[in-house]
C-alpha cells in the first residue's frame, strides 16, 4: 500500500503546495480592498533551478493586462485573494525581459522537454511552494490526475479509484529537469546547458526533435554543435530530415552534411528540391561533394544507392604493417574499419580482408599475398535486395560494390542492409523482442 | 541512368505536391460521401446543387485556414486548442470530435457491409474481417504503401464522371441549379442538406489537413504552394461530388427510385457498366469505406493524444502508447460492432452519421477560425476579412440549418426512408 502521506498529497496536495491552475483567475484587490481584476499569469526568471515568482500579470475587468513586481502584492488572510500594496494607478508597471518566463502563457498546457526521461510531454499543471513570503516553482505535473484536477473531477475520480483499492498518483517532473519549448517573442534559448545536451544520445535527441513542431525543431538543431547536429540528423526520420535541411541556412546545411556519412547525406539530398540540392552541394567541400554526387547518380533502390563511399581500400603491394598504419590513419573519418578491400593498380577488387586477417598476418607480408577466399561483391546496378541477401547469406559486416570492370566504388554496410530487409515498423520492435 | 533517376525524383516530388489535394478529395468522398451524394441526387435531383456550389467555396476556405494555421504554427489543431483554451474547453472539443468520428467510422463499416452485401457476403463476416484487416494494416503493416493502393483504386470515381456524360443530362439546367438557391423548410430536406455539408466539410477533415501540413513540414515560406494544392483539392472533391449527384439525379431521380440499400445506388452506374454496375459500385464503395476506416480512427486518436500530451504513433506498442492504441482500437471496434446489429438500415445509418457531422462541424470550425484570426498566434498570416466572412457564414448557416432541422423534425424518419425496409 501507499504511505499515508503520499495518499493525502496525491489527493489534496500538501498545504504549502499550490497549483498554478488554482491560482489563475483568483481575484486581485487594491489597497482598499476594492476588486480590480484577476490573476492572469506568474513570471519567473527562466534560467534558475527553483525560481521564485518575480512578477504577476493582472487582467483588470477593462483594459490592458498589467504586470507588476511580486513585492507589490501580498496574499490576503483568506489565502485566496491577492492584494496590491500601492493604489492601482500608482503601481509601477514591470517591463518583462527576455529572461522572464510566463508560466501560464509559455509553460502551462504547452509542450515541455523532460530532459531525464528524454521525451516531450505537455504541462498539465505547475506545482508551486510557498516559503516565507515567496512563491517558488518546484515541478511540472504531467499526469492524468493533473488533467482530472483541471477538469474539476479529481475528487470523484480518486474516490472511484479508492473503491478499487488504488489511487491516482500525480507524476511531477522536477523543474530542474525541464526545458520549456515555447520561448515567446524574445527568441530562442535552450534551457538545457550545452554540456547536458552533449550527453544525450543522438537517437534520443532525434526522438525529441521528432516530437517538436517544425519551428522549434529547427531552433533546437541550430543551437547544437555541427558534429552533434550531424549525428542527430542521421537518426531523424527521412521526411522530417528533408524538410529540416530545406529550411536551414545552406551554409550550415552543407557543414552538417559534410559531417554525415556520404550515403546518408546522399539519401537526404535525394529527397529535396533539385535547386536547393545544387546550392547545398556547391557549398560543401569539393571531395565530400564529389562522393555525394556520385552516390546521387545511382537509382535509389540499387546497391549503388545503398552504398557508402567511406571505406578503406588497400593497394595490394603494401605490407600488413603498412596496411595497419593506413587503417589507423583513416579510422578518424571512416566508421567501418573491419572490412578492408584490397585493390590492384586499376582499382579492381582482388580480395576482401578482415581486420583480423591483417593483424594475424606477418608484418612484412604483402596484403595481396595474404590467403583469402574469392571476394563476394555486388554490381552497383544490382538491386538493394540482392546486396542485402548476399550480406545475410555470407554473414558479412560489409559488402563491396563494384562496376562492370570490377573496380570498387563503395561498400554496403550491414546496418544499411538491415533497413532493406526489415520494414520500418518491425525494426522498431526488434529490441523488445530480443531484449 | 541519371536521367531516369531525375525523372523518378521529379515524379515523386509531383506526387508529394498533389498528395494532400488527392487525399483530402478522396477522404471526403468516403462511404458517407458516396451514399449521401447518391441520395441527394436520387431523392432531390438538382435541388441541392446550389448547396454544393456554396460549400465548395466553404470547403476551400476552411481547408485553407487549417493548412495555413498548420504551416505558420507548426502545430496541430488539437494542440492549439489546448494551448489557447485550457483543459476544460479542450475536453469539450475532443468529445465533439470523438462523437462525430465514431459516427463516421460506423458509416465506413456500414459502407463495407453494404458493398459486400452486393456480393452476398453477410455483414457478420465482412465487417469483422475488414476491421481486423484495417487494424493489422495500420498498426503492423506499411500503411503509407497501402494508402497508395487505396488512392489508385479511387480512380473508380472516374466511372461517375464518364457516366455523367453518358446519361446526357441537360447541362444548362445543371448550371442553373448550381446558382439557384431553393431552400425549403421540411425536415427531410434540411437533414439531407446538413448531411451534404457534413460529408463535404468534416470535423476530422479540419484536424487532418492541419496535421498533414504540419507532418510535411511546410512552413510559412513555402505555404503559397500548399494553398494552391488545397484549393485544387477542394475543387476536385466537389467536381466529383457534382458528377455523382448528376448521375444519380438522371438515372434514379427521374425513375423515382428511393435509395434504400446499396443496390439502388449502384443502378446509377448501369448506363456505363450495364450488368457490371453493381460490381463497379461495390469496388468503389468498399475501397472508399476501407480508406475511411483506416484514416478516421487515426484522425481520432492522434488529435486526442496531442491535446492531452499522451504518447502517440502507429508503430508504438500498447505499453509505450496505451491511450493512443486503446483509442484507435476502441474506435475501430465500436464502429464495426455497431454495424453488426442485423436489421440496421445501413443507408439510414450512413446518412444519419453525416448529419451528426454537419451538426457538430460548426463547433470545430469556430475553434479553427478563432485560432487562425488570432494575431498573437498567426502574426501577419492571420485571417483577413473575406476568409473570416466565408468561414463564419458557413458556421452560422450550419447552426441555423441545424436549429431549423430540430424545429421541423422530432426524431428519425426524417430522410423519408422506411426504417428497416
Amino acid at each position: 500500500m501507499w504511505p499515508r502521506t503520499q495518499r493525502t498529497w496525491a489527493h489534496k496536495g500538501v498545504m504549502r503546495m499550490a497549483l498554478l491552475s488554482d491560482l489563475l483567475g483568483r481575484p486581485v484587490a487594491d489597497a482598499q480592498g476594492q476588486s480590480i481584476g484577476k490573476l492572469a499569469d506568474l513570471l519567473v526568471p527562466a534560467n534558475e533551478d527553483y525560481p521564485a515568482i518575480v512578477a504577476v500579470a493582472i487582467k483588470p475587468a477593462h483594459g490592458e493586462t498589467l504586470v507588476v513586481l511580486w513585492d507589490q502584492v501580498e496574499v490576503e488572510g483568506d489565502g485566496r485573494t491577492l492584494r496590491l500594496r500601492p493604489m492601482w494607478d500608482a503601481v509601477p508597471p514591470y517591463q518583462p525581459s527576455a529572461a522572464d518566463l510566463f508560466l501560464a502563457g509559455q509553460v502551462l498546457d504547452r509542450q515541455i522537454i523532460d530532459v531525464n526521461g528524454v521525451r516531450v510531454v505537455r504541462a498539465n499543471d505547475l506545482h508551486l511552494e510557498r516559503t516565507n513570503g515567496s512563491l517558488r516553482l518546484l515541478s511540472v505535473d504531467v499526469s492524468t490526475p493533473g488533467l482530472l484536477h483541471r477538469l474539476g473531477i479529481e475528487g470523484p475520480a480518486q474516490r472511484l479509484a479508492s473503491v478499487f483499492g488504488g489511487q491516482l498518483a500525480h507524476i511531477a517532473i522536477d523543474w530542474r529537469d525541464i526545458d520549456p519549448v515555447e520561448t515567446g517573442p524574445h527568441g530562442v534559448r535552450l534551457r538545457i546547458p550545452a554540456e547536458d545536451v552533449a550527453k544525450l544520445h543522438p537517437a534520443d535527441l532525434a526522438a525529441i526533435i521528432g516530437q517538436l513542431d517544425h519551428y522549434h525543431a529547427e531552433q533546437a538543431l541550430e543551437a547544437m554543435e555541427v558534429e552533434q547536429a550531424a549525428d542527430t540528423f542521421e537518426e531523424i526520420e527521412p521526411e522530417l530530415q528533408a524538410s529540416l535541411i530545406e529550411a536551414m541556412d545552406p551554409e550550415r546545411a552543407a557543414d552538417i552534411l559534410e559531417e554525415m556519412d556520404p550515403d546518408d547525406a546522399a539519401d537526404l539530398l535525394a529527397e529535396i528540391d533539385p535547386e536547393r540540392q545544387a546550392e547545398i552541394l556547391g557549398r560543401m567541400e569539393a571531395d565530400e561533394a564529389r562522393d555525394v554526387r556520385e552516390l546521387l547518380g545511382y537509382p535509389e533502390d540499387s546497391a549503388g544507392g545503398l552504398m557508402t563511399t567511406d571505406f578503406i581500400a588497400l593497394p595490394q603491394h603494401v605490407t600488413a604493417q603498412e596496411a595497419i598504419e593506413i587503417v589507423r590513419r583513416e579510422a578518424a573519418e571512416i566508421d567501418n574499419v573491419y572490412t578492408l578491400c584490397v585493390v590492384d593498380d586499376d582499382g579492381r577488387l582482388t580480395a576482401v580482408l578482415s581486420l583480423r586477417d591483417l593483424i594475424v598476418a606477418l608484418p612484412a607480408q604483402r596484403v595481396g599475398d595474404i590467403p583469402h577466399q574469392d571476394p563476394v561483391a555486388v554490381q552497383a546496378d544490382e538491386s538493394q535486395d540482392r546486396a542485402a541477401q548476399l550480406i545475410a547469406r555470407y554473414n558479412l559486416l560489409a559488402l563491396p560494390v563494384i562496376d562492370e570492370e570490377g573496380r570498387i566504388h563503395g561498400i554496403v554496410t550491414v546496418d544499411d542492409a538491415m533497413d532493406v530487409i526489415l520494414p520500418a515498423a518491425w525494426k522498431k520492435r526488434l529490441p523488445r523482442i530480443f531484449s | 541512368m541519371p536521367a531516369l533517376v531525375r525523372w523518378r525524383r521529379q515524379l515523386a516530388m509531383l506526387l508529394a505536391v498533389v498528395g494532400p489535394g488527392i487525399i483530402a478529395a478522396n477522404a471526403d468522398n468516403d462511404a458517407g460521401g458516396i451514399t449521401t451524394l447518391s441520395v441527394v441526387g436520387a431523392h432531390y435531383g438538382y435541388q441541392l446543387l446550389w448547396v454544393l456550389f456554396i460549400i465548395t467555396l466553404s470547403l476551400a476556405i476552411t481547408q485553407e485556414i487549417g493548412a495555413r494555421t498548420g504551416a505558420v504554427t507548426g502545430k496541430g489543431l488539437a494542440a492549439l486548442i489546448r494551448e489557447n483554451y485550457g483543459v476544460r474547453i479542450t475536453f469539450f472539443a475532443m468529445v465533439v470530435l470523438l462523437v462525430a468520428n465514431l459516427g463516421t467510422i460506423i458509416a465506413e463499416f456500414a459502407g463495407v457491409a453494404a458493398a459486400l452485401e452486393l456480393f452476398d457476403v453477410p455483414r457478420v463476416v465482412s465487417v469483422p474481417v475488414a476491421a481486423a484487416a484495417v487494424w493489422l494494416l495500420v498498426t503492423r503493416g506499411d500503411y503509407k504503401r497501402v494508402e497508395r493502393v487505396f488512392l489508385a483504386f479511387s480512380l473508380v470515381y472516374i466511372s461517375y464522371i464518364v457516366s455523367a456524360f453518358l446519361v446526357r443530362p441537360d447541362w444548362g439546367t445543371v448550371a442553373a441549379s448550381l446558382v439557384t438557391p431553393t431552400p425549403r423548410l421540411d425536415a427531410a430536406y434540411l437533414a439531407t442538406l446538413v448531411a451534404l455539408v457534413g460529408t463535404t466539410i468534416t470535423p476530422w477533415g479540419q484536424f487532418f489537413i492541419q496535421a498533414y501540413v504540419v507532418d510535411k513540414g511546410v512552413t510559412d515560406k513555402e505555404y503559397h504552394v500548399t494553398r494552391l494544392e488545397v484549393y485544387a483539392g477542394a475543387l476536385l472533391t466537389d467536381v466529383i461530388s457534382l458528377f455523382i449527384i448528376v448521375t444519380a439525379a438522371v438515372t434514379l431521380s427521374t425513375q423515382g427510385v428511393r435509395i434504400e440499400d446499396a443496390s439502388d445506388a449502384a443502378r446509377a452506374l448501369e448506363p456505363l457498366a450495364g450488368p457490371f454496375a453493381r460490381i463497379v459500385f461495390a469496388i468503389g464503395l468498399l475501397n472508399a469505406s476501407l480508406l475511411g476506416a483506416a484514416v478516421v480512427p487515426l484522425s481520432t486518436a492522434y488529435p486526442i493524444c496531442e491535446a492531452f500530451g499522451w504518447e502517440a504513433g502507429v508503430s508504438k506498442s500498447f505499453r509505450e502508447a496505451p491511450v493512443f492504441n486503446g483509442l484507435y482500437t476502441f474506435a475501430l471496434a465500436l464502429g464495426a460492432l455497431a454495424v453488426l446489429v442485423p436489421t440496421l438500415p445501413l443507408v439510414t445509418i450512413i446518412l444519419l452519421s453525416q448529419t451528426v457531422n454537419g451538426v457538430l462541424l460548426p463547433i470545430i470550425l469556430i475553434f479553427a477560425i478563432r485560432l487562425a484570426s488570432n494575431r498573437d498566434i498567426m502574426g501577419a498570416h492571420a485571417n483577413g476579412p473575406v476568409r473570416n466572412a466565408v468561414a463564419w457564414s458557413t458556421a452560422v448557416v450550419l447552426i441555423v440549418a441545424t436549429v431549423a432541422l430540430l424545429a421541423t423534425s422530432v426524431i428519425l424518419p426524417i430522410f423519408g426512408i422506411e426504417v428497416g425496409a
